[in-house]
């Protein structure tokens, strides 16, 4: 399964279950909040084996599931 | 003095300083003169007057922080009715009975929150006059936009005086919290209220009119509106954080805007502490910080005065129903008296009441009661005084467990409600059991709150099924955000066969948080 994939199930599952309507493109604002985003970075942490920098916990890298995807992808290969 | 008077004050000393910005806003809405804030809002009263709103009428403002919402605030104020302020937070359900209870005569809506919550299933019921902002579409409604008001609303109609009949006591504004009886409260806060906190509060802090604001609270909250009316009583500029999603974000609104003050609560600190750079990158103008809401414990404010050396850290204790601030300390005696959250007001009484209604002696332990001219109206529903909350003497009966000093400083030692503070929200756990009991499965719930390093408590739900197949974790998780934002929804969900009960059959908040934290305690009567 792609990280978007993965990603995607894990928010859908656990973040905001019920919302049909989420795919890769949507916008995450509104979606998560802060609360929301310190369980998303701690599973990202726990999934994929590195850490989140404080500054790297932005608008660009956490407003879609697919820049996330991306993200995550840039910085798992490091 | 009403409060829409500051407002006209700040437009002839400063017209062409900036009232307001609002980060991430488009265009026209992202900053705001106080001249042109008077303008708009001038604007919005004439509109409302030519719809017979006027004094002793209630406007519900169901908007996030945006600059159409302080032109709606403004102009609501000028024409001599009160604002309802409506937490968007709130589930569906809340947010209409809130409606239901205020009976506004108009309300303004944000488009987001239109399309939310008038386009479901089930759509908001509203007054006939609904008012918003361009883009706003819902089956059914047209409302009156801001934009046309603007341009179709000559001002000129206010060079004489619009509120005659508007005198300091009438109520400038209706605050809905959840309080501390169980349901959301409309609490009733006139001019005078308003007016008696922050000038007493500020003949303690000493701001200016070249203090400046970071706001990342919502203006619904008191703690927001606070911001708001102090600052308008000073003449400064408040800035409108995008939002407290992320934390480094907001520390980088800080210095790019080198505000001179920020104000949060507890989670707010400590997310600006873990979860952004604070410590290696201050915000050079940064001069005071202003923790309310609850006390950040010593070893965390210690770790903020490290953090942000020549920054002033300052803390208030207070509630809605106090206009709001009923106590402060300052950063000379934060480290003196360690644990306080400070000294009454200068115009406020604070007495600490035992069991038999009287005040206890220093260092006794009682419930805060506090009289002064920031004391409410009372509720919209009338029972203030039914439920105990202001009591034969007028006072307000805070609900917190406290003992004073000798020196009249205050030890806050718990409360006696079941309020769960998470993540800066207020949450009883009746409001989000209600919603677990719309599922058909759920036979018994019960919501606690348990300590939690990162949201300051977590709320754990307890839930006993109807017989039948298992339900998921995220079955109930699903359930609880159709009706309730992320930050409301329990964290964990634990199914039991049983759940321990109180003498009189009631599910025991208390015996489940000794389950769940391994502690006994006794239940607060």
């Amino acid at each position: 399964m792609s990280i978007q994939q993965t990603l995607l199930e894990y928010i859908t599952k656990e973040l905001a279950p019920g919302n049909p309507e989420l795919d890769a493109e949507s916008t995450l604002a509104g979606v998560v909040d802060s609360t929301a985003v310190m369980e998303l970075v701690v599973w990202i942490e726990g999934q994929y084996g590195f850490d989140v920098e404080i500054d790297e916990i932005t608008p660009d890298n956490f407003g879609s599931v697919k820049a996330l995807a991306a993200y995550i992808e840039s910085h798992k290969q490091r | 003095m009403l409060l829409q008077d500051w407002l006209k004050a700040d437009a002839r000393r400063f017209p062409d300083k900036v009232a307001a910005i609002f980060c991430g806003a488009k265009a026209p809405y992202e900053r705001v003169t106080f001249a042109e804030l008077d303008d708009m809002s001038d604007r919005v009263a004439a509109y409302l007057r030519t719809q017979n709103v006027g004094a002793g009428d209630r406007v519900a403002l169901v908007y996030d922080n945006s600059l159409p919402a302080l032109a709606w605030f403004w102009g609501v104020l000028k024409v001599g009715a009160a604002t309802v302020d409506v937490p968007t937070l709130a589930g569906r359900d809340t947010i209409q009975g809130i409606l239901d209870e205020a009976a506004p005569k108009a309300v303004a809506i944000d488009p987001a929150q239109m399309a939310k919550l008038c386009a479901a299933e089930d759509p908001l019921r509203l007054p006939t006059l609904v008012l918003s902002t361009e883009g706003a579409t819902a089956p059914g409604l047209t409302p009156v936009t801001l934009e046309w008001i603007l341009s179709h609303t000559e001002p000129t109609v206010f060079t004489t005086p619009v509120t005659p009949t508007i005198t300091p006591d009438d109520v400038a504004l209706i605050v809905y919290t959840s309080g501390t009886t169980g349901r959301p409260n409309g609490v009733m806060l006139s001019h005078g209220n308003f007016v008696a906190n922050l000038t007493a509060g500020n003949e303690l802090m000493g701001l200016t009119d070249e203090d400046s604001i970071l706001v990342v609270v919502p203006l619904y909250y008191v703690h927001g509106r606070m911001q708001l009316l102090w600052h308008t009583m000073l003449g400064g500029t408040m800035v409108f954080s995008a939002g407290f999603q992320f934390p480094q974000k907001v520390l980088l609104e800080l210095i790019e805007y080198g505000t001179t003050g920020f104000s949060g609560v507890p989670y707010h600190f400590k997310q600006l502490l873990d979860r952004s750079k604070l410590t290696s990158n201050l915000p050079p103008k940064l001069k005071y910080v202003l923790v309310t809401g609850g006390a950040l414990s010593q070893d965390e404010l210690r770790r903020l005065a490290d953090a942000m050396p020549g920054v002033g850290i300052h803390l208030a204790y207070g509630q809605t129903e106090a206009a709001p601030r009923i106590t402060y300390i300052g950063p000379d005696e934060l480290f003196v008296k360690e644990g306080s959250v400070g000294k009454a007001l200068p115009n406020v009484k604070l007495e600490i009441l035992g069991s038999d209604e009287r005040p206890v002696p220093a260092g006794e332990i009682g419930e805060v009661a506090a009289g002064g001219p920031n004391i409410m109206k009372g509720y919209v529903s009338g029972d203030h005084v039914a439920l105990g909350k202001i009591d034969a003497q007028g006072r307000l009966r805070t609900g917190d467990l406290a003992r004073l000093d000798e020196d009249g400083h205050l030890f806050l030692v718990g409360r006696s409600s079941e309020m769960i503070k998470s993540a800066g929200e207020r949450i009883f756990p009746q409001e989000i059991e209600a919603v677990l009991y719309k599922h058909p499965r759920v036979e018994e719930a019960a919501v606690i709150g348990v300590k939690d390093p990162t949201l300051g408590e977590r709320m754990l739900a307890y839930i006993k099924l109807r017989p039948g197949d298992p339900v998921s974790t995220t079955e109930l998780k699903a359930h609880c955000l159709q009706s309730l934002p992320f930050v409301r929804v329990p964290k964990e969900f634990i199914v039991r066969d049983e759940l321990p009960k109180t003498g009189s059959g009631k599910v025991s908040r208390g015996a489940l948080r000794t389950l769940a934290t391994g502690v006994p305690e006794s239940e607060p009567t």
